[in-house]
């Protein structure tokens, strides 16, 4: 089998008593472009916090490429959702993609020439190259989106965690992204993203998990994504069953 | 003027509060910004309330180690910050573990030690102890008891504080902006907040004796508030925000000591707010006069180009460009959406988009056609 990017083991998360996310058992494996797709609720952005550390779980672990997140640190980037932050921060476009460059820095150095010149690159990547000075406060949601990925882009790392990414974006942004992720994708990249979107899995994603805080099944979208397992997540309640689309 | 500076330059006491105050506002502006932008201004409050606590039990503990009252000692800054601090961690504490919101745990985190502060300052002060009456300065502040001594100790720890941030600038403002993503690059949640607390606790007791722990949230609030309103870069936002706090306590210094019985920490505090009350009414950005002029462009806008738009339809349309115009009532037919058709003319009038080519008959005029021809532009038809 292929090397994995990340391996999850007997995972289970809780706030006070109940729990969030129980015995989840997940690999994925390197290269691939993963859609973690459940109901509200279901424990999905927890999922990728606790991959991340932002999470303490009550029991399992959590590797990255083999070993403990910490040491791995480097290779990570991050997307978190749009809305956990607030816009109104007095500051640039441009610094908030600088900030992609901070963990590689460490503490006390400052970001330099070379570290403008990647955010520049990565605001161009994401076409957002004209608006560097822009205040963020005067961004649309889709800006916003694309100023967040340009700041994962700019980390340069071997996995990226995308809490939805496609939350409040419109069309011709939303493939503008997935453009990005398959170009990371295709240069042996890993992608795991909180997506909500059924329709358009099969189209974006190679490999799924669903989750409704217990795994329901995780693997290729040609294997696992049918109306069973969807069924089995959702309770028979999706849109997407009843029109019968499969 | 002159008089003002040759003050300065030779009197003790003015000297001394001038200095102190100027470090006190400047350390509390700078680091009061980013007390603001974690929406925890109200931690200022907490922090400088609950100092008076340490500052009790210091003089307290020394009293009976040593059988006499300190006066005015580093030893009590140093009970201040220490309160301040477990006070700040009992809140994230109870923050994190219980369900109780933040604002309520501040609420009862300062009604505990202020209120504990206020126990064993009442005690000390019925008490025959020596020096107990600097202690109670603290309550209000009192700027006239500072020595040479405390502007060397508020330098001090003011350029600590400083320091600090400017050392650990692009951690403190990654946590600041997005905590989790920082945390995810390596900058911890836990030690990044507790040295933020720290360096604002610090920032915080450096004024007490000045301004008082009642007073002292004003200077921590008030500077970084009425900063935000002039920029939106955080690095100036900072540096406004410092030199508000600056010139505060260098007016507020010099102001009480050429007026009599003009109390120093209040004043600072007043003119603290007076900036940020300029600040918040006329900032062009984002202050509220501007806001209203906007808001009132808008609706101007809007009334003229619902009816030019109407009068233009209807020229268009009846082929009657070179002849009579039409009446205000027609003109209002047009169009379902009720304003007030009247007051849309008389605008219109005066920028000279329209004639009133006969009692209650208007017509447009080509600067108006030609306005209306990009108002329907606009709307992309």
């Amino acid at each position: 089998m292929n090397e994995l990017a990340l391996e999850i083991n007997d995972l289970t998360v809780a706030y006070r008593e109940k729990p969030v996310l129980w015995d989840i058992d997940l690999n994925v494996p390197k290269g691939v472009m993963m859609a973690i797709v459940g109901p509200n609720g279901a424990g999905k952005s927890t999922l990728i916090k606790s991959a991340l550390g932002l999470v303490k779980p009550v029991a399992g672990d959590v590797k990255i490429f083999g070993t403990d997140y910490i040491t791995q640190r480097k290779k990570v980037a991050y997307v978190p959702q749009r809305t956990s932050v607030d816009w109104d921060f007095p500051t640039t476009v441009l610094d908030v993609v600088m900030m992609g460059t901070y963990g590689k820095l460490g503490w006390f150095r400052r970001p330099g020439i070379k570290e403008k010149s990647a955010a520049l690159d990565a605001l161009q990547r994401v076409g957002m190259d004209s608006f560097a000075a822009r205040q963020i406060s005067e961004l649309s949601g889709g800006q916003q989106q694309r100023t967040f990925l340009a700041r994962a882009l700019v980390q340069d790392a071997e996995i990226y965690f995308l809490d939805e990414p496609f939350a409040g974006v419109d069309t011709k942004t939303e493939k503008h992204i997935v453009n990005i992720l398959k170009e990371l994708k295709s240069s042996g990249k890993t992608i795991i993203a909180v997506h909500h979107e059924l329709m358009t899995v099969k189209e974006y994603f190679d490999y799924i998990a669903l989750i409704n805080v217990k795994l329901v099944n995780s693997g290729k979208v040609s294997e696992i994504f049918n109306a069973e397992n969807i069924k089995l997540t959702y309770g028979g309640h999706s849109n997407i069953w009843e029109t019968n689309k499969f | 003027m002159e008089d003002i500076i040759k003050l300065l330059l030779t009197d003790y006491t003015l000297r001394n509060v001038a200095i102190g105050a100027s470090i006190l506002g400047l350390v509390s502006g700078s680091l009061g910004t980013f007390a603001f932008l974690r929406k925890e201004s109200l931690m200022g409050d907490v922090v400088a309330h609950s100092s008076l606590l340490g500052i009790t039990l210091i003089f307290i503990l020394t009293y009976l180690l040593t059988g006499m009252g300190l006066k005015n000692e580093p030893m009590l800054m140093l009970g201040a910050v220490i309160s301040g601090i477990i006070a700040m961690i009992f809140v994230s504490k109870i923050t994190s573990d219980s369900r109780i919101k933040s604002d309520s745990a501040m609420g009862i985190i300062l009604a505990i030690f202020f209120g504990g502060g206020m126990f064993l300052l009442t005690m000390i002060q019925q008490s025959n102890i020596e020096n107990k009456a600097g202690l109670s300065s603290y309550l209000f502040g009192s700027a006239a008891t500072i020595s040479h001594q405390n502007v060397w100790m508020m330098s001090v720890l003011g350029f600590i504080a400083v320091l600090l941030m400017f050392i650990f600038w692009k951690e403190f403002k990654v946590h600041t902006f997005d905590p989790d993503f920082g945390e995810t690059i390596g900058v911890n949640r836990k030690n990044t907040n507790l040295l933020i607390i720290s360096v604002i606790v610090i920032a915080i007791v450096i004024g007490l004796q000045a301004v008082g722990v009642i007073l002292m949230v004003a200077l921590i609030v008030a500077p970084p508030s009425a900063a935000r309103q002039w920029t939106n870069n955080l690095k100036i936002m900072t540096i406004i925000s410092a030199i508000i706090g600056l010139v505060s306590g260098l007016i507020g210094a010099i102001a009480s000591s050429l007026v009599s019985n003009l109390p120093t920490g209040p004043t600072i505090v007043l003119v603290a707010t007076f900036i940020f009350i300029i600040s918040v009414l006329f900032s062009p950005k984002r202050g509220i006069i501007s806001e209203l002029i906007r808001k009132y462009k808008d609706k101007r806008r809007i009334l003229i180009s619902l009816a030019l738009s109407d009068m233009y339809y209807l020229e268009m349309n009846h082929d009657d460009r070179m002849s009579f115009g039409h009446s205000s009532k027609v003109i209002d037919k047009m169009n379902p959406i009720n304003y007030n058709i009247q007051k849309s003319l008389t605008i219109m009038k005066s920028e000279g988009l329209v004639n009133e080519v006969a009692k209650d008959n208007w017509k447009l005029t080509d600067k108006g056609i030609d306005r209306a021809k990009m108002i329907q532009q606009e709307k992309g038809n």
